[in-house]
């Protein structure tokens, strides 16, 4: 009973609610959503941002605050189309992940060094990151569009992992291939923060840095674990949008930060640091999918979208802050 | 005795560095404006460019003062720039709606006035809204003002449609980019009018002495008699009266008026305010730094811009590596200091 | 020698030009528990770190099991059994029970994998033998502090200490856990484990210490046994003076309308039945365990939590004291127990730390501050208590806890109080500041401000309430005179364990 009991409590049990709610509600409305095509879709939908927000998943459960993954991730992408198109490479399309996660984690490292050297405060200095970023994306490399990308990768964009046909919508949905890259990634995620020392040790320094520092966790080689491993995901998100959306655009993750970042408190994570579950992240970004493609099912104009992902956030947060004004009560009594 | 010199790292350390950071910050002005006056006088130190200048940085440092206000408190705020964006909107409706051509001077002056009060109250509602999430509802103010900047947003989102506003009348637009006394742009008058205010508010009345206080510890203040929820609620509505200003001003400058427009100017704010030496934990800043800062931003930008073998885009990489650069350069001076 | 865990001999380190510790030697024989007493800034601090490997010694010998070490780094102090358990534990509020217990334990393994049958078990059977009863699944947070203070002795266990090392570990225990904790200590002994305690508390080094060391400047005073001290010698060692304070005695009641009078007061789970008065020029005491709804009677009577039932009285004319602002407007002050979270505002400077509840006074047009006006009160109240600066722009944090304390009480006068309460108000206050914050009060009832101190610190309550309410479980069972009454009545009157040690000790 008492597992039933905290099952109530947790955050990740009122997003799951929401997202069911609103799934009925939109299949009474259009009765489209619990077909084929739209659940592709919505996977589909979950993978960029629900890999970006395993990305500031890490670094939020360490106390943490990451603004800079969209131009990190852009810059990591951005960087490796153009060396790949200059050398015209007809290679393996692994190469191509690989070093897009290759300029994410030095991109990484970059925040992970300033962080884990001086401890200032991680949204400024994402801040500033992200502000180079842009710059070097845009002033140095002068980016823009590149519609034709290498060959393997575009050959990787049309393979599909499910092909379906639904008869109630008429129409046909896919799941491409690269779902795998997601798939694997949080599985992965998984694995090292629940079971791993250095994931651990990530939850403890976001618990409490000091005493982290006192059992002898070498706090400073995990903030850079943290940052290095976060642009590695970068990167690789890069990389898969690019597959994706079989074209190159730089300013695909403009304005995704703070998107993203709702969406994993949505999950649970708490902004402070020490807690939060891969469950909550995905569920967090399923609820935002969901919104972001059912306003559209619905027929509600594009234009109100903002409008509702405020209230969401709002809601949300206001949730979470009054759950924990209510054990603070409970704990003072007696 | 660790709780103490916890606490007395992460904020302490920043109090007195406020004076030098000021000195330091005065001496970084200056050799900029030199640099750029020596290396470009044609374009840089002619009347035109300075007359630019002070056209272009009222308006995101209205909004830096707003930033100012709500990370004095321990807290930030992120939807400013909704708010400014949302008065534009407002204001333009209202004036489109209310003003028509055959009306007289004094007339027109009547109905701005008016709607400059309403849009003004709009903004202050909104920080209203903001102080209640984060002292009420007890909201992280980074989330709060995350969700709220999405709801201000997509409130003028769904009144404009996802469009433009434009045709404003002509006498709003003369008025706000007109220049008071033959050389004062209207903009700059008021910021200067919301600096001297928000200086005295910050150093010379009990408000500020409050806000301080809370933003150093929210738990001495209830211990103390302070009324935290008060003071959260009127520093933010603080903030949005100057979004709401940077709003006009915007409005009038660009003839209409957009829902997303300024995005970047929500982190140019942040990274003047940290400039400004303003500690993010909350409890300690000066208008004076914030204004400093602005204007080294301001110089920093249009001299670049004299350089059009640079991309404006290198401003933000350089934007970057200052504000790295100053937070680094601050850290060593206060460990010289503590020693 | 052979039985000896550790041994510091003529250490010394300063830092800046300033002595930390001076020439001392200190001694813990295997299976011994030792007590290390000493004022806040007597070097106590500085001598743990060293032990721990944190610090390296300017000069002196450390050795650890017969070995010496000339440079002992944190790492090698754990492998030789050195354990340190912190005052705020050191724990992981977000982690569970098992993961609190054996992460050092994974860390020092070098372990790449947690969260192994192994571990678990481990901790598991660690848990059991010292009687944690705790769900090792649960997030730590949830555990009483008491037992978070035993998880962080299963992780010093698991870590194989053979001396552990305890830093004020009783201040937010309840009796009963104190009684606990010292018999987890005296098991640990029979297993060999040695403890060496750092505490202020005599009554504590009477019950459980068997040999202790008394500190003062950076200097050895004095290693004894238990047995052969007195509480004048005691404070002579700790102070180097012979401090001792007279009984409070209150000068005839005049008034016959109580200052304050409460009846019937009740707050669900913390008290009920509170009713009491208090005349001018009167120190009232409070004296109850934690958890006897102290703590929670002061909050109600300045407003911060205001009492759900009952009546309150202020010169016979009932009031209402459901908010700080309201107790304020009733001249009501209140200097709460936590000077550094909840007294003072740390970084910002003395001016600002007295002016601050008096903002009304400072107030001119358009809300402006009235700087001068401040200033000047603000000298007024830092010279008259005797505050240690006379730069009132300082930060808060540079002084030291008996000054801070008198702070607050400067912040709280500058509002002409009829009534103060003090939440034990020389706690973690050195000695001699102890007894300057004594006189003060005094001097306050003397002014005819009703004064309610509300304290565990019975010697403190003894010497200057003139009056006493025992509170137990969240009523008030006695009230008492001081001169009627005497430190053992009044220690078994709160349920304390110490008044049988007491009476044997003479």
């Amino acid at each position: 009973m008492d597992r039933v009991k905290k099952i109530y409590t947790r955050n990740e049990f009122y997003t799951a609610a929401l997202i069911l709610v609103l799934a009925v509600f939109i299949e009474l409305r259009s009765g489209l959503f619990f077909t084929s095509n739209n659940i592709l879709d919505i996977l589909r939908g979950m993978i960029v941002p629900g890999m970006l927000g395993l990305s500031e998943y890490i670094v939020m459960v360490s106390g943490g605050c990451d603004v800079s993954f969209p131009y990190s991730a852009a810059l990591s992408m951005y960087s490796t189309i153009i060396l790949l198109k200059a050398v015209n490479f007809t290679g393996n399309v692994m190469i191509a992940f690989l070093l897009s996660c290759l300029f994410g984690i030095v991109i990484g490292m970059v925040n992970g060094l300033i962080i884990m050297r001086y401890r200032f405060p991680v949204l400024i200095v994402t801040l500033a990151t992200c502000s180079i970023c842009q710059g070097i994306l845009f002033g140095i490399l002068n980016a823009h569009e590149i519609p034709v990308i290498p060959q393997p990768i575009q050959n990787l964009a049309k393979s599909m992992l499910i092909r379906t046909y639904s008869e109630k919508a008429q129409m046909a949905g896919s799941l491409p291939l690269v779902f795998l890259v997601f798939f694997i990634l949080t599985a992965a995620v998984w694995f090292l923060m629940r079971r791993t020392t250095i994931g651990r040790s990530i939850f403890a320094v976001g618990g409490d840095v000091s005493s982290a520092e006192r059992i002898g966790i070498k706090v400073n080689f995990v903030y850079m674990f943290i940052y290095g491993f976060a642009g590695f995901i970068a990167g690789l998100t890069g990389m898969t949008r690019v597959v994706l959306m079989d074209t190159c655009h730089p300013n695909t993750f403009s304005g995704m930060d703070m998107t993203v970042i709702a969406a994993v408190i949505l999950g649970g994570t708490k902004v402070t640091g020490g807690s939060g579950s891969i469950t909550g992240v995905m569920l967090g970004t399923m609820l935002f999918v969901i919104v972001n493609n059912s306003l559209q099912l619905m027929g509600i104009p594009n234009y109100w979208q903002k409008f509702f992902l405020g209230v969401l956030i709002v809601l949300g947060t206001g949730i979470a802050a009054f759950q924990v004004s209510r054990k603070r009560k409970k704990g003072k009594a007696g | 005795m660790i709780k103490q010199f916890k606490q007395m790292f992460a904020a302490g350390n920043w109090a007195h560095p406020a004076r030098d950071s000021v000195k330091r910050q005065l001496l970084l002005l200056v050799v900029l404006f030199a640099a750029m006056s020596i290396l470009r006088p044609s374009l840089f130190l002619t009347s035109s460019n300075l007359n630019a200048m002070a056209y272009q940085f009222p308006e995101y440092g209205l909004i830096a003062l707003g930033v100012l206000f709500a990370m004095i408190a321990g807290g930030i705020d992120l939807s400013l720039i909704g708010i400014a964006n949302l008065t534009a909107i407002l204001m333009a409706k209202l004036l489109i709606s209310w003003t028509k051509e055959e009306m007289s001077g004094i007339q027109n002056a009547g109905i701005f006035f008016i709607c400059f009060l309403l849009c003004m109250a709009v903004g202050a509602a909104c920080g209203m809204l903001n102080g209640c999430l984060i002292s009420g509802l007890k909201i992280p103010a980074m989330l709060a003002t995350l969700g709220s900047l999405q709801l201000f947003s997509g409130i003028g989102m769904i009144i404009t449609k996802g469009k433009a506003i434009t045709g404003v009348p002509e006498t709003y637009v003369t008025m706000g980019t007109g220049k008071l006394f033959g050389f004062l742009p209207v903009p700059l008058v008021i910021y200067i009018g919301a600096v001297f205010v928000c200086h005295y508010v910050m150093s010379r009345s009990t408000f500020g002495m409050r806000l301080k206080l809370m933003g150093t510890s929210q738990k001495a203040a209830l211990f103390a008699g302070q009324n935290n929820k008060r003071t959260t609620v009127k520093a933010h509505m603080a903030g949005g009266m100057l979004a709401s200003f940077s709003g006009f001003i915007m409005l009038a400058r660009m003839n209409s008026a957009r829902p997303d427009f300024g995005s970047s100017y929500t982190m140019q704010s942040i990274l003047i305010v940290v400039l400004g030496g303003v500690n993010p934990a909350g409890g300690f800043g000066t208008v004076k730094g914030v204004v400093l800062a602005t204007l080294i931003l301001q110089c920093f930008s249009s001299g670049l811009n004299m350089f059009p073998a640079i991309s404006p885009y290198l401003k933000q990489l350089a934007w970057g590596l200052t504000l790295l650069a100053v937070m680094i350069m601050n850290f060593y001076s206060r460990q010289r200091k503590a020693e | 020698m052979d039985n000896t865990i550790l041994s510091l001999k003529g250490i010394s380190k300063s830092f800046g030009g300033v002595h930390a510790l001076d020439q001392v030697d200190l001694e813990v024989k295997k299976g011994q528990i030792h007590c290390l007493m000493g004022e806040n800034g007597s070097g106590k601090s500085t001598l743990i770190k060293i032990i721990s490997g944190v610090y390296k010694p300017d000069q002196g010998e450390i050795l650890l099991n017969g070995r010496k070490y000339e440079s002992l780094t944190p790492a090698e102090s754990v492998k030789q059994g050195v354990s340190i358990i912190y005052q705020d534990f050191s724990v992981f509020p977000n982690l569970t029970v098992a993961e609190n217990i054996f992460f050092g334990y994974v860390i020092a393994e070098n372990q790449k994998l947690t969260h192994n049958q192994e571990n678990i078990r481990k901790a598991q059977a660690i848990a059991k033998e010292i009687g944690l009863e705790a769900d090792m699944g649960e997030i730590l947070e949830n555990l009483s502090v008491a037992q978070k203070q035993m998880v962080a002795i299963c992780r010093a266990l698991l870590n194989n200490a053979r001396l552990i090392i305890f830093d004020e570990p009783t201040t937010a225990l309840t009796q009963k856990e104190v009684k606990r904790l010292f018999s987890l200590i005296r098991d640990m002994r029979k297993k060999g484990v040695s403890t060496l305690f750092v505490s202020h508390k005599l009554e504590e080094v009477f019950e459980i210490a068997e040999e202790f060391t008394i500190i003062r400047n950076g200097k050895k005073v004095i290693t004894t046994f238990a047995a052969s001290i007195t509480r004048e010698k005691f404070i002579y060692y700790m102070t180097g003076r012979k401090l001792s304070e007279d009984q409070f005695v209150c000068k005839e009641k005049t008034e016959q309308v109580p200052l304050l009078e409460v009846k019937g007061l009740f707050m669900e789970g913390a008290y009920r039945d509170i009713s009491f008065s208090l005349y001018p020029g009167e120190i009232l005491g409070i004296v109850g365990l934690l958890g006897s709804g102290r703590t929670e009677l002061a909050l109600s009577l300045f407003g911060m939590e205001p009492a759900q039932k009952g009546q309150i009285f202020k010169n016979g004319k009932e009031i209402k004291l459901t908010s700080v602002k309201q107790a304020m407007e009733h001249h009501i002050g209140y200097v709460p127990e936590d000077r550094l979270s909840e007294g003072l505002f740390l970084p910002q400077s003395i001016n600002w730390n007295v002016g601050i509840s008096n903002l009304g006074m400072y107030a001119g047009r358009l809300g402006r501050l009235l700087k001068d006006k401040m200033r000047t009160v603000t000298q007024q109240y830092v010279k008259s208590l005797s505050v240690n600066t006379t730069e009132i722009d300082k930060p808060a944090n540079f002084l030291s806890g008996g000054n801070q304390q008198k702070v607050v009480i400067a912040r709280w006068l500058s509002c002409n109080p009829e009534i103060m309460i003090f939440n034990c108000p020389t706690v973690g206050v050195d000695i001699a500041a102890k007894f300057d914050i004594h006189k003060i009060l005094r001097t306050l009832a003397a002014q005819k401000i009703g004064i309610i101190i509300i304290s565990d610190d019975i010697p403190e309550v003894y010497a200057n309430c003139n009056r006493i309410l025992i509170m137990q479980k969240g009523q008030i069972v006695k009230e008492l005179t001081n001169t009627e009454t005497s430190e053992t009545e009044l220690y078994s009157l709160i349920g304390s364990e110490y008044a049988d040690e007491k009476e044997a000790a003479g």
